[in-house]
């Protein structure tokens, strides 16, 4: 993954758990960087590395760090100076997450080892869309859950997360039921 | 599907092909009146005043081609130029190209933007752009440039800041390592086993290795003596972060042993820094400054502050044992030893051999006691036994006695024996009492043997108490009377009245008064007369026998020389004035009596000073040199109580005196003929031999006037012959007429022989 996600996970360690916890889950993690340039591409293994060893340093489980940081996600980025893309993206949630799988595949071509995963939105209506998720990745569906609840928050709607479909030997993606008021 | 199958050439109405229309949400398409023919949804949503028959040049302007006019006929020649159009109110600058379609110019093209930002303004999004559209991608180029750049700043930030804090931790270090440099002490960087990291030796030399092989051992091979406490020193800082002191001792140079004081403070997470300081010397001056706050200087002995502490542990720990509830705990016992007439080694052998005698005394007392006593000198000749562990009331008086023989062997001082003399006072502390009555008890008890006679020991009993308050209270109305009597507009009707009388002296043959001697009496308001026997030890004692002397010459000369004025010319008459020994002593008695002298007018030849004969055998020459000097002046000198001191005639001979009063005990039973008779015979022969003038004391009856008379001593006094008596009766007796039995002064001369 980019270092943006790494600079993602250590901003959010940080915050939760101090510069010391930070330090700590580093180590756990045996991650050496000391610092992690956005735009440099980093091993996966070392993001996952990151993840447990903050489940394991917060006392939390990997679904609830990665669904914790989706949601900051959304922030972390938008301060990161993405925030005017998020923002040409879309000014709303439907247009956003409609928008969401060719803002990527725009992104790939300024990033290429970029491996993003696909977000494609079915029964939209007024008030609600299905999110169909398409990763190569495995188990960071939690992620999507808190990246909807942060887009909510950016887009100052209520919003309720239902995680219909998982991903499985017989199903090849996660669906999401997405609604707000 | 094309847009020339759809829509045939020529016929451009309102809309253009669905196709165009997608594929460019930005067109703009312009019929030969300069009207807008068909704008794209993208672009209107842009820029709302481009409707469909607008006039195109109401609200676009061209900035490239320099001069193009929108219009069908300025397509051709312009097919492959860039045409750059701008928004007349500036939001908005379109980029694209000419083609003619159906009679109208259609602008192809889409906004021109290098900031995402700009789209929220313009109502645009992503979404409004063709999905070919490169100015999404080339935005998305930009963002990803930018953040690189930001993401390069904040890098390049950090990497100067942790430039800045290694630069700044490196000159910590320097600056560090100076100031280990410069502090004396041996500094070790030691893990949390005690494993040397770093070693640093304060000096050259100081490491019996080089440090580097101390590298990776423990510190305890390098200081044997920290095995106990080093690791327990050294999980206190690591655990608590606080510094951690340790003091050791360690052979050094042989026997001799070093002591070191180290700190030990970490310095990492598993580091501790120890700062080892060789406090050998420090420790030394400190225990040589103890010494000297604690030791008498000449004698080596516990001196008084050190005594008072020793003292008071005693008695706190006689006092926990009886609180305690043991049984029979012997309390402290302390003996102060007062030598006997020190003063008399100093004046007459010099302060030299003064001191050797103290310290003689000094040893002799450190011999005679056991480890756990404590000797002090308490300064001066004043000496004490401390017995922590008590004294068995049995064997007190062994003590005593044994220190009385051991200090009273012979000491030689520069050829000469001294025979020590001492007088001990031994006082046991009581429960309750604490330290500081323990030391006037013993003080008290020293004086008791002091009063008693010297030379012996005397145990504190509590009458001592009461008589030692009954003495002060004695004592300070004395000095009120004094203060009275020398001036009588001071308060003094507490002390009572001071007077002198005065008891004749009289010519044995003729009868005739031949002076007087002058007697200090006491009136006590409360206790009545106090005899002289009781207040002039206490006015010795206390040193008011200067003043008071003083008082008593002033005013019996005063009045003496009143009745020398009344007399006849021829009539012989001398006054007597006692003179106590310490009053030899004081350095002013010259002066005193020349100033008695001088003010009162009383010749000087018919002043008589008496001294006892013991207070007059024991004085150096340079005590007796004043007296010599007065008797130059004229003033006559007596011994008094003679016969009681065991004087030799060569020092008889030798002594300044002009007058030997025989002491009332050969008196008493000289009219029988016995040995009495016979000393104070041999008194008056001896007087006439040496030409000194006699006088015999204790006169009662007439048979001993008679005897003493038949003896050939020529003056007496006594009861017998007249008892003292006020000023004014004197004044009356000497009337110069015979009264009572005595016969006129106006016979003879004062000093008969």
């Amino acid at each position: 993954m980019y270092g943006l996600v790494n600079k993602g996970v250590e901003e959010l360690a940080r915050a939760v758990a101090g510069d010391d916890g930070w330090e700590r889950i580093r180590a756990r993690a045996d991650v050496h960087e000391v610092e992690f340039v956005g735009l440099t591409a980093y091993p996966d293994d070392l993001t996952y590395r990151l993840v447990g060893a903050a489940s394991e340093e917060l006392g939390m489980s990997t679904d609830e760090v990665l669904d914790a940081f989706g949601e900051h996600w959304v922030t972390y980025t938008a301060e990161q100076g993405w925030g005017p893309m998020l923002a040409a993206a879309g000014a709303d949630l439907t247009t956003f997450l409609l928008g969401l799988d060719a803002m990527h595949a725009r992104i790939r071509l300024t990033m290429p080892a970029l491996a993003p995963p696909s977000f494609r939105c079915t029964d939209v209506t007024a008030t609600s869309l299905r999110l169909h998720y398409h990763s190569h990745r495995d188990g960071l569906a939690p992620m999507v859950t808190g990246l909807l609840r942060g887009l909510g928050v950016r887009f100052d709607t209520q919003v309720q997360v239902e995680h219909a479909v998982r991903r499985s030997a017989e199903v090849d993606h996660d669906e999401f039921v997405v609604s707000w008021s | 599907m094309t847009i020339v199958d759809v829509v045939p050439l020529g016929t451009v109405g309102t809309v253009l092909p669905a196709l165009l229309a997608t594929a460019f949400p930005f067109h703009l398409a312009i019929d030969a009146d300069g009207r807008v023919a068909a704008v794209g949804a993208s672009l209107l949503r842009a820029a709302p005043g481009l409707a469909v028959g607008t006039r195109v040049h109401d609200h676009i302007q061209v900035l490239s081609p320099v001069g193009l006019q929108l219009g069908p006929e300025s397509v051709v020649g312009n097919e492959r130029s860039l045409v750059l159009l701008t928004a007349l109110d500036g939001r908005l600058t379109l980029r694209g190209q000419l083609s003619a379609f159906g009679g109208s110019a259609v602008f192809l093209g889409s906004p021109w933007i290098t900031d995402p930002a700009q789209l929220a303004p313009l109502g645009l999004s992503l979404a409004d752009f063709a999905v070919h559209d490169p100015v999404a991608d080339f935005l998305m180029l930009l963002q990803a440039q930018t953040a690189s750049l930001a993401d390069a700043e904040r890098l390049g930030a950090r990497l100067a800041e942790a430039a800045a804090a290694q630069s700044e931790l490196v000159a910590a270090e320097r600056r560090l390592a100076a100031e280990l440099d410069a502090i004396p002490d041996l500094t070790l960087r030691l893990d949390e086993d005690a494993m040397i990291l770093e070693v640093r030796p304060a000096r050259d030399g100081q490491l019996a290795v080089p440090a580097v092989y101390l590298v990776g051992t423990s510190a305890t091979q390098l200081f044997p003596s920290w095995e106990t406490g080093l690791c327990a020193a050294l999980a206190q800082a690591l655990s608590t972060g606080r510094t951690q002191a340790l003091a050791f001792e360690q052979p050094v140079e042989g026997a001799r042993v070093g002591h070191f004081e180290a700190r030990l403070t970490r310095s990492g997470a598993n580091e501790v820094l120890v700062l080892v300081r060789d406090v050998t010397d420090r420790r030394e001056l400190e225990h040589q400054l103890t010494r000297q706050a604690y030791t008498d200087a000449l004698t080596g002995l516990a001196n008084r502050a050190l005594l008072d502490e020793r003292i008071s542990a005693a008695v706190a720990t006689f006092e926990e044992k009886v609180a305690a509830g043991q049984v029979g705990a012997a309390p402290p016992a302390l003996l102060l030893i007062d030598l006997d007439d020190f003063k008399t080694v100093n004046d007459t052998l010099g302060h030299p051999a003064g001191d050797r005698l103290l310290e003689v005394i000094g040893g002799r007392l450190r011999e005679h006691s056991r480890p756990e006593d404590t000797v002090a000198r308490l300064g001066g000749d004043e000496f004490a036994l401390l017995l922590p562990a008590g004294l068995a009331a049995e064997l007190v008086g062994g003590l005593g006695d044994r220190l009385l023989g051991a200090l009273g062997k012979p000491v030689d001082l520069d050829g000469r024996q001294v025979h020590p003399r001492a007088s001990i006072g031994i006082a046991s502390a009581e429960p309750g009492a604490g330290s500081a009555t323990l030391l006037r008890d013993a003080d008290l008890a020293m004086y008791a043997a002091k009063n008693a006679g010297k030379h012996r020991w005397a145990t504190f009993h509590a009458d001592l108490h009461a008589r030692t308050l009954d003495q002060l209270a004695l004592e300070s109305d004395l000095r009120t009377a004094l203060d009275h009597a020398v001036d009588p507009f001071a308060p003094g009707a507490s002390g009572g009245t001071l007077d002198v009388h005065y008891q004749p002296v009289v010519d044995l043959r003729t009868g005739a008064v031949r002076g007087v001697e002058a007697l200090l009496r006491w009136t006590h308001p409360e206790r009545g007369p106090v005899p002289p026997a009781t207040f002039i030890p206490l006015a010795e004692r206390s040193g008011l026998i200067g003043p008071l002397g003083a008082w008593v010459l002033q005013r019996a000369c005063g009045q003496a020389v009143g009745w020398l004025r009344d007399r006849p010319a021829d009539a012989p008459f001398f006054l007597s004035v006692n003179l106590s020994a310490r009053q030899l002593d004081l350095p002013d008695l010259d002066a005193t009596v020349r100033a008695a002298l001088d003010a009162t007018g009383f010749p000087a030849e018919q002043l008589v000073l008496e001294i006892t004969e013991t207070a007059l055998l024991d004085q150096p020459e340079e005590v007796l040199r004043p007296l010599a000097e007065l008797r130059g002046a004229g003033v006559r000198l007596a011994l008094d109580d003679f016969g009681t001191g065991y004087s030799s005639l060569s020092r008889l001979s030798q002594l300044p005196v002009d007058i030997l009063k025989i002491d009332r005990s050969f008196i008493s039973q000289v009219a029988d003929g016995g040995a009495d008779t016979a000393v104070a015979r041999t008194i008056v022969e001896l007087g006439r031999a040496l030409r000194l003038t006699v006088v015999a004391e204790g006169i009662e009856t007439a048979e001993q006037r008679d005897q003493l008379q038949e003896l050939g001593c020529p003056l007496g006094q006594g009861f017998g012959l007249g008892r003292p008596a006020p000023a004014m009766q004197t004044g009356l007796l000497l009337g110069w007429t015979h009264d009572a039995g005595i016969a006129s002064a106006r016979e003879g001369t004062p000093w008969p022989s």
